[in-house]
């Protein structure tokens, strides 16, 4: 590399060294010149002022973006290029131990075939055991991925088509309620400004799965599934699945979660709602 | 044949579809575009699916493909119909900024940066919002290293200036 010293910093330079991107040996001669030449360093400051929290202002736009019509949009692109074939697995552990989940493209494609009315079972792809292994201990957050993969392939347009109606509703609550061994009246689950649009009996690795979908007229789908996996009782937490917020909590041996695109505070409170409503 | 990459881009695209309608945006300067930015993308990146390889980073690959569509279709097209863009120098007002709920700072940064010229817009975005390091904006952008730095000093400068109490800078130099 050339001497560079007697070179005056470029307009190029200061931006590269206000960006934490000027090269390690040229700082010193960068600290050199601004030390010495006040016209440098007026440049200087003037180009420091012009930076701004733009990813702050710009995080905006992402909270404005129409999430609904572009799911939408992608689902139609997806389903008209199904997946051809199944393919070899990409799972296990990585290093650290974290889950490396199937690709949700796989379970997209069952679940397409399962909204479409074509498979008789109402069964969830097991996660872990796709392609023949099965670990001794099933991880106990398996269910809610699974359950967050199916929800995350709703949009507003799946559910909304579905009339008001509490009669059917009552009905499809009853059969739940009967597969879970819990009473689920239509006031229990009840969540104030969302409509309830459909009550669903699955499984998961044979055990029941209730998955009862609301419509929230601003946020989309909201999904309050319940499972009878066998569970210790525990407190609500809040985690992501699928870019989607998640609230769970364990009581009297099932599990519960909500999961949907609302904000996680409004989650949190229809968590204690439901806890207090499942009770009475 | 499905495989990996495959895979990848299918389960992939939701999670990047607002920072898409975003880029859209920043780009064309309007909602309905930037929509049809993210569409376009979405068809474009499942046909070309194959090409993606597995584990590298997805979100740059569509960024790449919704920039190619917005140049190659969607600009020349807005060109030839007159809709609004004369030139690469072009100014864009941002059409949906009454809507977007945030607070008088954060509009003001919109506003200012939506004023910047095309170029030095985009350099800024993908530098300072999407947090691309120079070689990377400059390999997204098929431009030198050096033009991405100096478009995001020119940017600087024009904001820098905006700002309360700027002080009087020298001509520049050194080009």
């Amino acid at each position: 590399m050339g001497d560079f010293s007697q070179e005056r910093p470029t307009d190029a330079d200061l931006v590269a060294q206000l960006d934490g991107e000027l090269a390690a040996d040229r700082l010193a001669w960068m600290q050199d010149w601004l030390a010495r030449d006040a016209e440098l360093r007026a440049l200087h400051e003037l180009l420091a002022k012009g930076g701004r929290r733009f990813d702050e202002a710009f995080g905006a736009l992402l909270d404005a973006a129409p999430r609904q019509r572009l799911e939408s949009t992608l689902a139609g692109a997806l389903a008209q290029r199904p997946e051809a074939e199944i393919v070899r697995p990409s799972f296990g552990r990585r290093g650290s131990g974290s889950r490396v989940w199937p690709r949700l493209g796989l379970i997209a494609a069952g679940i397409a075939l399962f909204l479409a009315g074509a498979l008789a079972q109402a069964e969830l792809p097991l996660l872990s055991g796709m392609f023949g292994e099965r670990s001794s201990e099933q991880a106990e957050d398996e269910w809610r991925q699974a359950a967050a993969q199916y929800v995350s392939l709703y949009t507003a347009e799946t559910l909304s088509n579905i009339a008001d109606d509490p009669a059917p509703r009552e009905r499809e609550l009853g059969a739940l309620g009967k597969k879970l061994g819990l009473a689920l009246p239509l006031t229990s689950i009840s969540l104030p400004g969302l409509s309830l649009k459909r009550v669903q009996v699955l499984q998961y690795d044979g055990k029941p799965l209730g998955q009862i979908a609301y419509l929230d007229p601003h946020d989309g789908a909201l999904a309050l599934c319940i499972y009878d996996g066998g569970s210790a009782d525990r407190a609500p937490a809040s985690e992501q699945r699928v870019g989607l917020n998640v609230v769970y909590w364990s009581t009297r041996g099932r599990a519960f979660m909500l999961v949907g695109h609302l904000p996680a505070s409004r989650l949190q409170e229809f968590a204690s709602l439901l806890t207090r409503q499942m009770t009475l | 044949m499905t495989d990996e990459g495959q895979l990848e881009v299918r389960a992939g695209l939701a999670a990047h579809l607002a920072r898409l309608w975003r880029y859209g945006l920043l780009l064309s300067g309007r909602r309905d575009a930037a929509e049809d930015l993210v569409q376009a993308t979405c068809v474009r990146a499942l046909e070309r699916s194959g090409q993606f390889m597995a584990g590298s980073r997805l979100d740059r690959w569509l960024f790449s493909i919704l920039r190619s569509i917005w140049l190659n279709e969607l600009r020349a097209r807005r060109i030839r119909q007159g809709e609004g863009i004369v030139d690469a120098e072009t100014h864009l007002v941002f059409d949906g900024l009454k809507q977007v709920e945030t607070n008088i700072l954060a509009r003001q940064v919109l506003t200012q940066v939506q004023a910047l010229p095309e170029a030095q817009r985009e350099t800024l975005f993908l530098v300072y919002v999407e947090g691309l390091a120079y070689r990377e904006a400059a390999q997204l952008l098929e431009v030198p290293i050096g033009t991405v730095m100096s478009r995001l000093a020119a940017a600087r400068e024009s904001l820098g200036r905006l700002s309360a109490g700027a002080i009087d800078a020298p001509a520049r130099g050194n080009e």
